[in-house]
């Protein structure tokens, strides 16, 4: 076997690969006897057939599988000799010369690239301040989280605010309106779920009692049926609870085991604190990879990012499988989502780039231990055994993935710690 | 009259290969009632090559059945050529 590498650009290879004929010989024999043996023809019995009428009768299938195996045979020693990495499937062409047999790859590879300075990146960033408005926000949300129903009786009226049961029908020219209407709804009043006139024709009205109200949808009202349309809506309310904030002292404390007011206080504090910390390592990180990314001139391969390119639509249009959507809907969308992702892709290829180079010349590395760890971490967020954790990556074969996903964590990590990070004043 | 009525077609079995290696012996379906002289003549015409010998045999159409019909297939007759030495017919290599 002879191997020879010529550079196309900096993302392409050509390999010619130049097979000796002992070996095509070698091929063309096994697939002679194969065929031998499994040859049905007329005239003649299984395995009877000579060499001379195979030949005429099966040329096509011989030639192709010969190209065929040529290539599976040698493609992957020949890329080892010739030093060659492709990132996708290599394009084969058959070289079409009499006394010469072979064929040459056109492979992309990983571009070579020159670093920029990756140590010492500066990044601005907003200060972490806790104010005591922060904390106040977070206590609020708890405050309404934990606030009680409690029903109101007797003759209590409807307010802003409360929750209430309420039953109507719509109509329509004085017929009833299909689908308008029901017999229990749960409605907060005051939040706008529904239209504002018929949330405030509900105020001031009490248990049992009913109302009458006309209303005109707007044109741009979702449900087509009834938009532009003006109907008279009867309502009763069944039912009226009260929003009971608890109140926020000691006790509300202990019941989200924390001693005291103060030490809750305390506590969100530190919990925002953390929050916005996990917000600015992401932030910096990212403002790296876009520093780094202008820093260095990288050539994407092109068929590379167009199998990445495939792979994001087709994972999103998986998700928009549910909607009903025309052939011709569903071509706009890719057309619209191809526009979307290639820049996405191509940016994301370039950290990759980045990083793998730089995690080589750092040393950095990812060790069994370091998989197992983190295995062990997604088994506990998805309350799983390890075993399982474990299974799920070596059936999808994503063991690789997972190694590789790490190792950039990892540099990104030591990116984040050799960067300067500069707090806005 | 024309060569192709006389010889009908190529018989290409295990047998006839055997023929042809051994004695370039070429096997064909000729016209029934066609004699030695004139299918001699067909073939040097047809294939271009000397014509040494030719052997004829009648055949007589397999009995078939289906179900309780039964019938025959028709007769033909077999000619077994032999080419001179440096004569070979290429059709015989496959189809």
């Amino acid at each position: 076997m002879n191997v020879a590498v010529e550079t196309l650009d900096r993302v392409r290879k050509k390999v010619e690969v130049t097979i000796p004929e002992e070996k095509v010989t070698e091929l063309r024999e096994t697939i002679y006897g194969e065929l031998k043996r499994q040859a049905k023809i007329k005239g003649f019995r299984p395995g009877k057939v000579p060499r001379s009428i195979i030949t005429t009768y099966y040329k096509d299938y011989i030639d192709d599988e010969l190209k065929k195996r040529m290539v599976q045979d040698t493609m992957q020693d020949a890329l080892i000799e010739a030093k060659v990495d492709p990132v996708t499937e290599p394009a084969v062409d058959f070289i079409e010369e009499d006394g010469r047999s072979g064929y040459t790859l056109e492979c992309e590879v990983m571009p070579e690239i020159e670093l920029p300075s990756y140590t010492g990146i500066e990044v601005e960033v907003e200060p972490i301040n806790v104010s005591d408005e922060d904390v106040d926000k977070r206590i609020d949300g708890l405050q309404h989280m934990h606030a009680e129903m409690v029903p109101r009786v007797g003759d209590a009226k409807a307010q802003t605010g409360d929750f209430v049961v309420i039953k109507y029908q719509g109509y329509m020219n004085g017929k009833p309106v299909k689908g308008v209407g029901t017999d229990a709804y749960p409605l907060e009043l005051g939040a706008t779920t529904l239209m504002p006139e018929f949330e405030n024709a509900l105020i001031g009205l009490g248990i049992g009692e009913e109302r009458e109200v006309e209303i005109t949808f707007p044109d741009d009202y979702p449900d087509k049926s009834i938009a532009t349309k003006t109907i008279q809506f009867k309502v009763e309310i069944k039912e009226i609870r009260e929003k009971r904030l608890p109140e926020i002292n000691d006790e509300f404390a202990k019941d989200l085991s924390f001693e005291n007011i103060a030490s809750l206080r305390e506590g969100m504090t530190e919990e925002i604190r953390k929050e916005k910390e996990t917000g600015r390592k992401r932030t910096v990180a990212q403002s790296i990879m876009e520093t780094l990314i202008k820093g260095v001139d990288i050539p994407v391969p092109k068929r590379l990012l167009e199998k990445r390119v495939s792979m994001m639509i087709g994972d999103t249009m998986a998700r928009f499988k549910a909607d009903r959507m025309t052939e011709e809907e569903e071509s706009n969308l890719e057309g619209n989502l191809r526009n979307d992702f290639t820049p996405r892709a191509e940016e994301r290829i370039k950290s990759e780039m980045i990083l793998a180079k730089i995690a080589e010349k750092e040393g950095i590395k990812v060790d069994d231990e370091d998989i197992s760890e983190r295995m062990k971490r997604m088994a506990e967020d998805s309350r799983r055994s390890y075993t399982e954790v474990e299974k799920f990556y070596q059936e999808y074969n994503l063991m690789d993935s997972l190694r590789n996903g790490i190792a950039e964590e990892k540099t990104i990590d030591f990116l984040r710690e050799k960067a300067v990070i500069k707090e806005k004043a | 009259m024309n060569e192709y009525d006389i010889v009908l077609r190529p018989i290409i079995t295990e047998k006839s290969s055997l023929l042809k290696d051994t004695g370039n012996q070429y096997i064909f379906e000729v016209q029934r009632d066609a004699n030695k002289i004139e299918i001699k003549k067909a073939v040097e015409k047809l294939f271009k090559v000397k014509v040494v010998s030719v052997h004829v045999s009648n055949m007589e159409g397999k009995k078939k059945r289906v179900g309780r019909f039964s019938g025959k297939r028709a007769d033909w007759k077999k000619a077994v050529v032999k080419l001179g030495p440096k004569d070979t017919i290429t059709i015989f290599e496959g189809a």
